[in-house]
């Protein structure tokens, strides 16, 4: 048995308590040993991705009992749905110390304690295969947001980090009753206590008790995510947070929000999905209208890419409840492809505030002229985030608009409209901020990128290159497990009875599975 | 039996690495703060469209070598998208259509840019204009190339950021900047489309068929679709179709897109990508064709833009926005021909193939004169240092002797005066309009504006030539500092002049063959990509050889007569402004007011409605809601107190005692 996921998970907390050792006045000792730390981390995390198996289920599982009286146990494992997200985690942790290394002036070994404990808690949550183990995670994983926002946030720290954490924790209190809920259930219909999570799913219940159970599971997720109209936490934290937080928040933590869905909800809930499924998709499709206008009107850069966040992840929930192959596989390509399109754009963003101390659009103009590396790399990434084909956005949205149409037709058609008002918004983003002479004294001399950023950017930037030429070498480790999860979910049968006639060379019944499974 | 060829990769990829190696010469330099070496720059931006041209010819030479119905050569080159019935492949398709058209494309693309080694030789983004040129390239072959909807759709946006890049080159002028948004968000419009039409086919064919989006397997599949399903995923698709072809309304994005620098109109905006949505109903024919009305849609919708832009062009006085506006006019016969192709085969099944070749042949000629007038016009505004309204030019003809003759034959061209490219292509789509009046009468209509428009056309297109060449010189400052271009941009304008002149023999009609010119040459080696699914000789109603003279003669005196009205109006005495200025004059001026409508009844409520959303909705609704839920639980337990850390804590206590509370009912609750 592999450990690795376990030494991923715990290395960079045994990094954060090493971190102490080191007197806190000798600031590049901390930031370097932060950023090794998550190299390393990511070095390791490479075996996860060239080991793991497409066709093999989860992989990488560890188990041993914790509580076994209670049923708790602390098994792990990693399959297509959260490789993506696992990998994430690996690979933007450093990014985001890098992109830190100016922006913390103070108290340092917090902050970049708090970036590795986060990255820790964010792993464990995708990985973990005990239910009590997960929430345990999805908990931890708050609190150094809580942190990096309430101390090292902007003006209105306070007031936005407080609202992140009581408007999440309201959803997680409920989803942890709700988890008890269902673990005294199956107590009570099999005799055992068991928190694994598959022996948890689909178990019986009244009608009252799976939409409560349902409804407590979806407003989590659906906070976390965030689904319209549960985002209103959204703004004020992604503003007020340190943009590195404001980027793994974005990055990473939303995606889990949406990945509990296709873990818990949908797999516990099954019956509940398929009749809430259509007024789900509705709500991602009305957010992901609703952020992308506001985003129209946005005077604040970091605002707006904030709206186009909230934009782009009701397209991923509209994918997810879409509940066929092309939508869920869309949606979790889009999780890293969003990541890194969005986290890239907050992080440049951030370039631009730093050189000039707002954030304020107006403030700009003109940028193009005195900084042309840092305009290719914003166009670049504008282009990836609108879904230019080529890059890995297109991947994503196509298969996640496709299989909204195919799901609901009028829902996928209003959907589609969506790559009208990303272009919309983002070239006038670009080109109020870098086109046009420069008007503002302030503006002349405006610094290129430097090194370091190049060095930020350019990973991110290659991904989302790599991903999108050839996106296989994604979806081929994906897609056998969102077959798994149709088949076991029981939403497959729809699709392959449309799919079956497909099959022009085989009648046999059989040949659909078949045809599901491998080409 | 299917052919393949591992050179076609060959031809989109010089391009790709002639565009990302100048790509990095130019971030290198802007560096160390000054420009890529000229020379080398040039060399390479050369070599990558020369190379791809090479390729092409021996690729058509391989595809003519094979027996009629077997050209088709594929390569496929590794798996793109897979997921469940979705399998798209990184693969190409060269039949004779594809092959036509890259060698049209890295044709006269070597030609512009070499052109434009010239053109932009003072530039201080010489280096930046020639990767996003190459880049361009590269799109537009895989566009061209691709062997499903989606690979095309790759090519098709890759050339619509090209050309919000080019549009928007000098970009700090705001304006010109604007005008490369405008472009690209007027093709992500027709963009939304072309993504519907893909979807609405492959669910129809994944429910009623093998679910594909290659363009052999729909072709294969072509009897699965009912009429009613055609017609939706036809017209889906030519939505896309008339946001890249620039088709009303969504023709507003052309005319802006003159801000980009004049090669780039004319390889970008004129020959090449705007003519990708005739193209692409061309591809699609088999689907367009089983609808009954489909076809019909094209063809009007063609036909109104030809008529609405060429009105426009009358009123223009910048020499590139009467060639932009012309360009949107030209573009719509293109698809009165292809429109006419497809509902021909509806009706008479076989016998759209070669009609739908003659619009092609539009899309072939055109490509010839129209990048020949707008490197023409290039010259001029070069020579007349940058100045672009005609109304400031005139007797330019003694200075610029090699622009005035060859863009003097690509006026003629485009006028439709014989035996020039523009007179065959044009006469053989408006005899097939004439010929669709059999069937339908009201589609004489369509013939009767083709050859008003091609009155207009003849008198616009002279009005800029004349005001431009000829008269007395309006402004005597530049008139006296004009000077004709160096060799490298007159050697193009000379290569395509003579396209001009000799392509049109490529489909003369057999009537012109005066028993010794080969017929229909295009027409025939187009025919196996074109047909769509009925072998067989057509059977349409054919005029009689008076009758077919009698067209030819109506369309040459009406073009004569334009440029009679043009000569008289502003050749005989030079005029100093527009001799009338009328209400009419001014709306033709304005374009209608499209822009305006559109700013009116699109862009202004939708930003009302976001300000609307953002402050009432979001700002004063959800989050004053959320804001205030702590507040009035606060307030109900007489704990009065604002927002604070403190109540995290508060809450969490709460919170936790709630759930052991809850904890405990369950514990006894199931326990039971």
């Amino acid at each position: 048995m592999s450990h690795l996921l376990s030494i991923l998970i715990l290395l960079p907390v045994m990094a954060s308590l090493g971190m102490l050792l080191i007197p806190a006045d000798r600031k590049p000792v901390i930031k370097t040993w932060a950023l090794g730390a998550s190299l390393l981390n990511l070095a390791l995390g490479l075996g996860l991705w060239f080991g793991f198996k497409p066709e093999a289920g989860f992989q990488f599982a560890e188990k041993a009992d914790w509580l076994p009286s209670l049923g708790i146990s602390y098994h792990i494992g990693v399959d297509g749905l959260s490789l993506l997200i696992a990998m994430l985690t690996l690979i933007l942790t450093p990014v985001a110390i890098l992109a830190s290394w100016n922006r913390i002036q103070h108290k340092l070994r917090g902050y970049y304690a708090c970036m590795l404990l986060l990255g820790s808690g964010m792993l464990g949550a995708v990985v973990a295969r005990d239910l009590f183990l997960f929430y345990v995670f999805w908990e931890v994983m708050l609190l150094p947001m809580f942190f990096m926002i309430g101390v090292w946030g902007g003006e209105k720290r306070v007031f936005a980090t407080t609202k992140f954490v009581v408007y999440t924790l309201v959803g997680s209190l409920l989803m942890f009753l709700a988890i008890l809920y269902v673990y005294f259930k199956h107590q009570a219909l099999n005799g055992t206590w068991t928190f694994d999570i598959p022996s948890l799913y689909a178990l019986s219940y009244s009608p009252t008790e799976m939409w409560l159970l349902f409804g407590a599971f979806f407003l989590a997720f659906a906070i976390k995510t965030p689904v319209w109209p549960f985002h209103s936490w959204l703004p004020d934290a992604y503003t007020q947070a340190p943009t590195p937080a404001t980027f793994m928040l974005s990055a990473v933590m939303a995606k889990i929000g949406a990945y509990g869905f296709l873990r818990f909800l949908i797999p516990m809930f099954p019956e509940a999905t398929r009749t809430a499924a259509p007024f789900i998709m509705l709500l991602g499709m009305f957010g992901l209208l609703y952020g992308a206008w506001i985003a129209l009107v946005q005077t604040d850069a970091k605002r707006l890419i904030a709206y186009s966040s909230l934009s782009h992840m009701s397209i991923i929930v509209m994918g997810i409840f879409a509940l066929n192959q092309f939508g869920i596989t869309g949606s979790v390509f889009y999780f890293m492809a969003h990541a890194m399109a969005t986290g890239a754009l907050f992080l440049l963003v951030m370039m631009l505030a730093e050189r000039r101390g707002t954030r304020e659009i107006a403030q700009f103009g003109g940028i193009a002229k005195a900084a042309p590396w840092l305009t290719v790399a914003f166009i670049f990434i504008t282009m990836a985030s609108v879904g230019l084909p080529g890059l890995n956005g297109f991947v994503g949205e196509f298969l996640m608009l496709m299989g909204a149409y195919g799901a609901a037709n009028p829902i996928g058609v209003i959907a589609t409209t969506g790559v009208i008002w990303s272009a919309c918004y983002m070239l006038w983003l670009v080109s109020r901020i870098f086109f046009g002479e420069i008007t503002r004294p302030e503006n002349q001399g405006f610094k290129d990128l430097t090194l370091r950023e190049a060095f930020i950017i350019l990973p991110l930037a290659a991904l989302i290159a790599w991903t999108g030429f050839y996106p296989q070498t994604v979806l081929s480790k994906v897609e056998p497990s969102v077959q798994a999860f149709l088949q076991q979910t029981g939403f497959a049968a729809a699709v392959e009875a449309k799919a079956a006639p497909a099959d022009g060379e085989s009648h046999t019944p059989a040949a659909p599975a078949a045809h599901a499974d491998g080409h | 039996m299917e052919h393949t060829s591992p050179l076609i990769g060959l031809v989109p990829l010089f391009p790709l690495l002639t565009a990302a190696l100048i790509g990095l010469m130019t971030l290198f330099f802007a560096h160390k703060n000054q420009g890529a070496p000229k020379g080398l720059v040039s060399a390479i931006a050369v070599a990558g469209p020369l190379a791809s041209f090479l390729v092409s010819c021996v690729l058509f030479f391989q595809l003519r070598a094979l027996p009629e119905a077997e050209r088709a050569l594929t390569q496929n080159v590794f798996p793109w998208i897979h997921v469940g019935p979705l399998k798209l492949d990184a693969a190409f398709l060269l039949d004779p259509l594809s092959a036509m058209m890259i060698l049209m494309v890295t044709g006269i693309g070597t030609l512009i840019h070499l052109y434009s080694i010239g053109y932009m030789s003072h530039d201080r983004g010489f280096s930046r204009y020639f990767s996003y040129l190459n880049l361009f390239m590269f799109s537009m072959l895989i566009l061209v190339l691709g062997s499903s909807l989606p690979l095309m759709f790759v090519g098709w946006e890759g050339v619509g950021l090209c050309s919000y890049l080019l549009i928007g080159f000098w970009f700090t002028d705001i304006a010109k900047a604007n005008a490369g948004n405008k472009a690209f968000i007027a093709n992500r419009v027709g963009d939304f489309g072309f993504l519907l039409g893909m979807f609405f086919i492959f669910f129809f064919l994944m429910n009623h068929g093998t679910a594909t989006l290659d363009f052999a397997g729909m072709k294969e599949q072509a009897a699965v679709f009912t009429p009613y399903a055609a017609t939706a995923a036809a017209l889906l698709l030519f939505v896309g179709a008339m946001g890249k072809s620039a088709q009303f309304p969504l023709h507003v994005w052309l005319a802006d897109a003159m801000a980009g620098p004049t090669p780039v109109s004319a390889l970008i905006h004129a020959a090449t990508m705007v003519t990708a949505g005739v193209y692409m109903v061309a591809r699609m024919g088999f689907l367009f064709a089983i609808s009954p009305s489909a076809g019909l849609v094209v063809a009007s919708v063609g036909a109104f833009t030809a008529l609405f832009a060429a009105f426009i062009a009358i009123a223009q006085s910048d020499i590139k926005k009467v060639l932009a506006y012309s360009t949107v006019s030209q573009l719509g016969y293109m698809f009165i021909g292809v429109g006419l192709g497809v509902y021909f085969e509806n009706i008479v099944a076989g016998a759209g193939a070669a009609v739908l070749a003659a619009g092609m042949f539009h899309v072939f000629t055109h490509a010839f004169f129209k990048a020949l007038l707008f490197l023409g016009s290039g010259s001029v505004i070069h020579a007349c240092h940058e100045e672009q309204d005609i109304w400031k030019m005139g007797g330019l003809k003694s200075k610029l002797p090699i622009t005035w003759a060859t863009m003097g034959i690509a006026t003629l061209a485009i006028a439709g005066i014989p035996p020039l490219a523009g007179f065959f292509s044009k006469e053989a789509i408006l005899t097939n309009a004439f010929i669709a009046g059999h069937y339908q009468t009201w589609l004489l209509g369509i013939y009767a504006i083709g050859l008003f428009t091609s009155g207009l056309t003849a008198f616009y297109m002279f009005r800029m030539f004349f005001l431009t060449f000829h008269g007395k010189p309006r402004d005597q400052h530049i008139h006296d500092h004009a000077h004709e271009s160096p060799a490298v941009m007159t050697f193009p304008l000379l290569a395509l002049a003579l396209g001009t002149v000799v392509v049109g023999f490529l489909n003369v009609p057999k009537v012109l063959s005066f028993g010794f010119l080969p017929t229909d040459l295009f027409a025939t080696w187009l025919a196996p990509a074109l047909e769509m699914g009925h072998h067989g000789e057509a059977h349409l109603h054919h005029p009689s050889t008076s009758t077919d003279f009698l067209l030819m003669a109506a369309a040459i005196g009406i073009a004569l007569v334009g440029i009679g009205f043009a000569y008289a109006r502003y050749a005989k005495a030079t005029p100093a402004t527009e001799p009338t200025k009328t209400l009419w004059w001014e709306i033709l001026w304005e374009k209608f007011y499209v822009d305006e409508m559109i700013q009116a009844i699109v862009i202004e409520p939708l930003l009302k409605l976001s300000r609307f959303l953002r402050k009432s909705v979001d700002e004063e609704g959800l989050d004053y809601l959320v804001n205030n839920t702590p507040k009035a639980y606060a307030g109900l337990s007489n704990a009065v107190r604002v927002i604070q850390t403190g109540m995290v804590r508060s809450y969490a206590y709460l919170m936790v005692l709630g759930m052991f509370a809850i904890l405990l009912y369950f514990f006894l609750h199931l326990a039971k």
